[in-house]
């Protein structure tokens, strides 16, 4: 699997990239390929608060509607609010341009997993 | 239903099933204190000749509310309705599982669920409509849910007292145990005042047009005032009336709301009904139930599904858009049937003979000494509050024994303050020689 090994990783298949107070966070790879086609998404607006292990939006695929949950505690910076039909952009870069929302960081819980622990975390849910 | 025996002896092998000597032993873990132990004051046991005497004799206690001229409504109308709606609505191709999970097996069902959409889109002028809800007060309900939903940090609800008490009850029942505040808005002349539509922090204004008192409301006043406050507006319609009216999609209402059995549909005994619920494109994925729509097959072949299946209880469970994730789907195939043998002329002439009958029975009955209308400068369809000399419910009582005539509605009955407060509903299946009954028979009274 090509999972960045500069991220952390939540049993709910968020990413998170901290760069000092900010926190950029996403989707997983394995969960975009699992969601399949998606439809829409619903993010949070700049100012709103999030908590770790706490739904900040959902995401919507021809086969589901999940929850997108926190990987740390902090407040919306800013939300990437791609149109739906540029959906694709999560399946096709998760890590990249599929990025979803910056906080500014107020805490990181310690118990996320590096793209090891998260690989085998995956390998163990198949 | 077929007859069932049950001998004494299939009751021993259940029993012996079960391990129980008698039938008292199911009725142990009931505390003695909440049985009854006497003998129930039914009276002797009859014989089956007796049985069917004894109950026609009951029954015949019954009023039809089409066996004699019926001025009754407040909520639950008659209208013409063709006998084919009893026919093609028997028909075994309906006689599928109410639910079409399987597109591949329910194209019929499917395709009734997107015409009744597509059809409730245009009388009100919305942009999508769902398969249906329980009723016209869960339909109020998940309006407001609808917007509490968007607005996700408004947590005030108001809510206009010319809603249908059952709908307003709903929204109490509903939103006690939210964070959630619900004001009741005061009605000035009958009418819901549009300065009244005011406050920081609200989510919804929901109201009924006509309201419950029959009068029409200024539903773009409502509806731009609703929108000032950055609320969505939920407005309760009958459907019946959009035959006439301005439809409320073009008043700019967020939602539209309403309950659907004036459409094809009898009152019966107070069900069952449907309530409808459309709503703009915006807010497609706050919509609760089912929606159908269309897409292609495989081959490329026009097909119907169930398109937000992935949003209801089978799927997400506690987190789905709502706890109804289901269709009054047999009332509203009525409802689709009866507008199409209807059409477009049929129904808008259906709309003008309702107000036309109205207003002449209102203007008769307030031609009467001691009788007037309650609002005389409001505008109203098929309905109208009549101020009465004495307390409506002798009204009421001395129509029925004294003329055969089924009265209106006792408004003293929702509200104590308004013994004389009579709810007159006139509908096409009352014809000018009913009314003229009426107001004859009104004479006599006072």
């Amino acid at each position: 699997m090509s999972n960045p090994s500069d991220l952390k990783y939540t049993e709910s298949h968020e990413w998170v990239r901290v760069d000092g107070d900010t926190a950029t966070i996403g989707i997983t790879k394995h969960a975009a390929e699992s969601l399949s086609d998606l439809v829409f998404l619903e993010l949070p607006e700049a100012g709103d608060s999030v908590s770790a292990g706490e739904a900040f939006g959902e995401i919507e695929s021809v086969k589901a509607v999940s929850e997108l949950k926190s990987p740390v505690d902090g407040e919306v910076t800013e939300a990437n609010t791609a149109p739906e039909d540029e959906l694709y952009t999560i399946n096709k870069d998760p890590y990249g341009d599929g990025w979803m929302i910056k906080v500014a960081v107020s805490r990181v819980p310690d118990d996320l997993m590096d793209a090891g622990a998260y690989e085998k975390h995956v390998a163990a849910e198949a | 239903m077929t007859y069932v025996q049950n001998t004494e002896q299939d009751q021993a092998e259940m029993l012996a099933a079960v391990g129980m000597a008698s039938t008292d032993d199911l009725w142990k873990v009931i505390p003695d204190d909440c049985r009854f132990t006497g003998d129930l004051d039914v009276g002797p046991a009859l014989d089956e000749d007796a049985l069917v005497r004894h109950m026609r004799a009951i029954a015949k206690k019954n009023v039809a509310a089409d066996a004699l001229p019926s001025f009754l409504g407040a909520g639950a109308y008659r209208h013409f309705c063709p006998a084919l709606v009893d026919n093609l609505v028997s028909r075994t191709e309906y006689w599928t599982a109410y639910t079409p999970y399987q597109p591949e097996a329910s194209q019929g069902t499917l395709t009734t669920i997107y015409e009744f959409q597509t059809l409730m889109c245009r009388i009100t002028g919305m942009e999508v409509a769902n398969a249906s809800v329980y009723d016209g007060a869960t339909a109020v309900i998940e309006g407001v849910l609808l917007a509490l939903r968007t607005k996700k940090k408004a947590k005030r609800v108001l809510a206009s007292k010319g809603l249908h008490p059952d709908a307003l009850a709903v929204l109490h029942t509903y939103l006690r145990h939210l964070d959630v505040e619900l004001v009741e808005l005061d009605l000035a002349d009958g009418a819901t005042p549009v300065d009244a539509v005011q406050g920081e922090d609200v989510a919804a204004v929901a109201f009924q047009s006509p309201n419950f008192h029959g009068v029409i409301e200024d539903v773009k006043g409502l509806c731009d005032a609703t929108k000032a406050l950055g609320a969505l507006s939920v407005v309760s319609v009958d459907p019946i009336s959009l035959s006439v009216l301005e439809a409320p999609g073009a008043q700019g209402a967020d939602v539209v709301v309403g309950e659907g059995t004036p459409m094809g549909n009898e009152p019966w005994y107070g069900g069952p009904g449907f309530g409808f619920m459309c709503s703009r494109m915006d807010h497609v994925r706050q919509m609760p139930a089912r929606i159908a729509g269309e897409t292609v097959d495989g081959q490329g072949r026009r097909a119907v599904v169930l398109t937000f299946q992935t949003r209801e209880q089978h799927i997400r469970r506690t987190k789905a858009t709502s706890n109804i994730c289901t269709s009054q789907q047999l009332m509203a195939l009525r409802a689709t049937i009866w507008s199409s043998l209807l059409g477009k002329e049929g129904f808008v002439e259906l709309g003008k003979t309702n107000l036309s009958r109205a207003h002449y029975a209102a203007q008769r009955i307030a031609s009467l000494p001691g009788w007037s209308l309650t609002y005389p400068d409001r505008s109203f369809f098929k309905e109208f509050s009549v101020t009465t000399p004495i307390p409506a419910a002798e009204v009421n009582r001395r129509l029925l024994e004294e003329h055969g005539i089924l009265g209106g509605f006792d408004l003293g009955r929702v509200d104590p303050t308004r013994p004389n407060e009579w709810l007159v509903a006139v509908t096409d299946v009352v014809n000018r020689e009913e009314i003229d009954r009426l107001v004859a028979a009104l004479e006599s009274l006072s």
